[in-house]
């Protein structure tokens, strides 16, 4: 193999920078959709669990939905065909005028698939408790709402949140997708420094062990919080 | 921390192997693999047409496809070679550094930009072409020259190589205009399309397969002064010196014959172009004495 190796591109000006900058658009990817998958996951998944048929559907055909299309298919979605789907000048304003176009429209691609398998989360860690403590609550007098928001709910999230690790990472990873619409995450600086330089090994390695630091730097902040639950 | 310690040991055996890939190293195995079986790899791309594509039949072709074709015979005729057998392998921006380096492509016939940076790593033939940056916008938006972009949407592959020319270029002429990413070719042409944005600065020996590709290719202008020199070749891994100077040879009789030129306007005639003053500098200059 005729490859030179030369780390120095990791630091020398300007492609250490890129890679910074790449590192801050996938830390801001990945809370970005996050975020949105926490917003839209959690009262998917309890709607999942109410009482209500019709809440039931809405929250069964929202996961069926969004977890089946394959994430990169919704991402070009969102960013090519939604805006045009629009009345003319909400249209333009999404494609030329919102703020963090490529950004904002990652974390909502992203962050709607994630829910879906969030949603899929609480709804399960709500059933698991609910088969157990519902008829004690039940039987404590406690009206069936109340059973719900007082003891259901609370513990129920309490088990979600060990599960709720792996979605972050998912979202994480997802996060190199967003490239194809034009974010310059980590994996878009990669190959930035590798078209400059041809230096890709080198550029590839350190985005791999960055992103391992991110990913066990998550797992880390989750494993204090669900003790912290506890 | 049990995390740190895994991280420094992937990053270790990375490292390691790469060192171990490193010393392994022939001088002339392209030469030597051509006497002993005949046959070369030849990388080619798919979607940049009229350089190098993917013709109705799903055959390479086009400017780059037929140089090295040329070449490749030369050499044969040079080396008293009974046949050569021609191995076709895609090769995308992604990986068309890794599969020259690595030895899986023996000579890679697309548009790839001659820079020291990357003839640091691999080695490049003399110029082939030479691309500038232009701006491509729809007719409809008005933009003829510098002066409409004023408050314009300008898209750009930002890990590509022209962002550092559109850099200097806003700086220079003090260009009142907001940025948009877009990932390749083909994202570009719909954010001018739909308005996303209004022009895309690129390499214009680009524009030639947007322009066929596009719906409406009336509606479309290529606009702007050229700026920036980039001079095209086809790379050669490292360590084939006899290799690289056949080819060398070959090409310099190409260009001096005028068969170079026969096959440039084979393949860009048709979209009006010619063999520019760059370009035949080049040629000129490549063109050593026997």
């Amino acid at each position: 193999m005729n490859y030179r190796w030369d780390w120095s591109v990791l630091w020398r000006e300007p492609y250490g920078g890129w890679l910074l900058s790449g590192l801050g658009w996938t830390l801001a990817v990945t809370l970005g959709s996050f975020v949105v998958a926490l917003a839209v996951g959690l009262p998917m998944g309890i709607a999942g669990r109410l009482p209500s048929r019709a809440t039931r559907a809405v929250a069964s055909v929202y996961v069926g939905l969004f977890r089946s299309v394959p994430p990169l298919v919704q991402l070009f979605l969102w960013y090519f065909v939604i805006p045009d789907l629009l009345p003319d000048a909400a249209g333009m304003w999404v494609k030329r005028d919102m703020p963090y176009p490529e950004l904002t429209t990652a974390s909502v691609a992203i962050g709607l698939f994630a829910a879906a398998r969030v949603a899929e989360q609480v709804r399960a860690g709500l059933l698991a408790v609910e088969q157990r403590l519902l008829p004690v609550a039940l039987a404590s007098g406690l009206r069936p709402l109340q059973a719900f928001r007082l003891i259901l709910l609370p513990l129920g999230l309490r088990r979600v949140i060990g599960p709720l690790t792996g979605e972050a990472l998912v979202t994480m990873k997802l996060s190199s997708l967003s490239l194809a619409i034009g974010v310059l995450e980590l994996t878009a600086q990669s190959r930035h420094i590798e078209n400059e330089t041809f230096q890709g090994f080198e550029a590839f390695t350190a985005a791999t062990i960055l992103y391992l630091v991110i990913g066990l730097g998550l797992t880390a902040v989750m494993g204090v919080i669900a003790r912290r639950a506890r | 921390m049990g995390g740190l310690g895994r991280v420094i040991w992937v990053a270790g055996v990375v490292v390691a192997g790469g060192v171990v890939a490193a010393q392994a190293q022939t001088v002339d195995a392209i030469t030597k693999k051509l006497r002993e079986t005949g046959s070369i790899t030849m990388g080619y791309r798919e979607t940049i047409p009229p350089t190098s594509f993917l013709d109705e039949s799903g055959k390479p072709a086009g400017y780059s496809v037929d140089m090295c074709h040329s070449i490749l015979e030369a050499i044969r005729v040079q080396m008293k070679l009974p046949a050569l057998k021609i191995t076709n392998v895609p090769v995308t921006l992604q990986t068309r550094e890794a599969l020259v380096a690595n030895g899986t492509v023996d000579i890679e016939c697309g548009g790839t930009v001659n820079t020291f940076a990357r003839s640091h790593q691999v080695d490049f033939t003399p110029v082939t072409y030479v691309a500038s940056n232009q701006f491509l916008a729809l007719k409809a938006t008005g933009i003829k020259d510098l002066k409409d972009l004023d408050g314009k949407i300008i898209a750009i592959a930002g890990s590509g190589s022209s962002v550092k020319d559109l850099d200097d270029l806003i700086a220079r002429e003090k260009l009142n205009v907001k940025l948009l990413n877009v990932d390749d070719h083909a994202a570009a042409l719909i954010a001018i399309e739909s308005r996303r944005a209004d022009a895309y600065f690129s390499d214009n020996s680009a524009f030639y397969g947007l322009v066929k590709q596009s719906r409406h290719p009336e509606a479309l202008a290529i606009v702007g002064p050229e700026i920036g020199y980039a001079p095209q070749g086809f790379m050669i891994p490292k360590n084939n010196p006899e290799f690289l100077w056949m080819v060398d040879h070959q090409m310099a009789k190409m260009f001096e014959s005028g068969e170079a030129e026969k096959i440039y306007m084979k393949w860009f005639g048709p979209y009006g172009g010619s063999v520019g003053p760059k370009l035949r500098a080049a040629w000129e200059t490549a063109s050593f004495p026997e």
